[in-house]
């Protein structure tokens, strides 16, 4: 009954996703652009006051809708499997969608801003109650390192397991480091699956 | 409806004691739960966590795009290569859940493949994959 197929044979790739998350302004967009194969490309997501359950009223006010802007980029394996990496909405008022977008990532890499090292708080909380493997990575503005890697471990209170690196986000060779140890994160955890 | 062209009719159904095609049966998954298609346009895009479709869900087209309506006939041009439902709706400037509709009602027509994430269930194999990737780039 149905017509003649005209791309039968072709077979979605297999998507998988890595999430760049940390407080506003904090570099995600420049990380994800640093190593992307497209230009980042930005989705919007509509919401409505009745259904986000935020209590900042200030957004909402004689409004029905709003929309939040997320930024992605996308790197190729072939063309079976394709990488996504989705860099959260920064501000907190829009955490309530990271449902829909963070749900099957393989991991997440937490940027952290050490002159406002508490715009991380958020991402931390979700990634570690959702229990998604993370990094955190203290993105360097001007190449100034206010805060070693030991003293952002300690005032976070991160796990000794979760690695704590420097980066520059506009440096590719130190944004696929991150890239990769966040992998490593997902690989520990996908191995300790299979033999447990 | 009893004018519908035999050859397009299966055998089996041509007997007196075809049933008659539902119109309404797409707008149902045919489980008890009749929100298959959400109030997206009234509810402004929160579908909750029984939407199956992601950012990152990728859709391929199957039928031709030039037999759809507006919207989701440009969904399946630009998915005749498979792309991200994020992509979809950066491209078309559509709102993300915009595209969840109109892929789902692609998808259950036929004329739409879509495959989401394994997630967490990947497979070490594909990180090791994943890794040698970014290494190279």
């Amino acid at each position: 009954m149905q017509s003649v197929p005209s791309n039968a044979g072709m077979r979605a790739p297999e998507p998988v996703k890595v999430i760049i998350s940390g407080g506003f302004g904090v570099g995600k967009t420049t990380f994800v652009s640093a190593v992307s194969e497209i230009e980042p490309l930005t989705t919007e997501a509509a919401m409505t006051e009745v259904a986000t359950g935020v209590d900042d009223r200030s957004w909402v006010e004689n409004k029905t809708t709003t929309t939040v802007a997320m930024d992605f980029g996308r790197i190729s394996v072939g063309d079976q499997l394709v990488l996504y990496l989705f860099g959260t909405p920064g501000q907190d008022r829009f955490s309530f969608m990271w449902e829909d977008l963070v749900i099957g990532a393989l991991s997440a890499v937490v940027l952290v801003d050490t002159r406002r090292i508490e715009d991380c708080f958020p991402a931390l909380d979700w990634f570690e109650t959702r229990d998604i493997p993370f990094v955190v990575a203290i993105n360097e503005f001007d190449g100034k390192l206010l805060h070693t890697p030991a003293e952002v471990r300690k005032a976070l209170d991160i796990a000794p397991a979760i690695p704590v690196l420097n980066i520059d986000a506009r440096d590719k060779e130190r944004v696929k480091v991150a890239l990769l140890a966040s992998l490593e994160q997902a690989l520990q955890r996908a191995e300790a699956a299979m033999v447990g | 409806m009893s004018e519908i062209d035999p050859p397009l009719v299966p055998r089996f159904l041509q007997s007196g004691a075809a049933p008659k095609p539902e119109v309404a049966a797409p707008l149902t998954d045919g489980d008890d739960d009749t929100r298959t298609v959400r109030p997206f346009v009234v509810t402004g895009g929160r579908t909750g966590a029984a939407s199956p479709f992601k950012p990152e869900t990728q859709l391929v087209a199957i039928a031709d795009g030039t037999q759809h309506a507006f919207e989701a006939g440009q969904l399946l041009q630009l998915a005749v290569t498979p792309l991200s439902t994020a992509e979809a709706s950066a491209m078309l400037k559509l709102p993300l859940q915009a595209i969840y509709v109109l892929a789902e009602d692609l998808v259950r027509s036929g004329a739409m493949q879509a495959r989401t994430t394994q997630g967490s269930a990947a497979d070490p194999a594909t990180i090791r994959r994943l890794m040698d990737a970014v290494s190279s780039l």
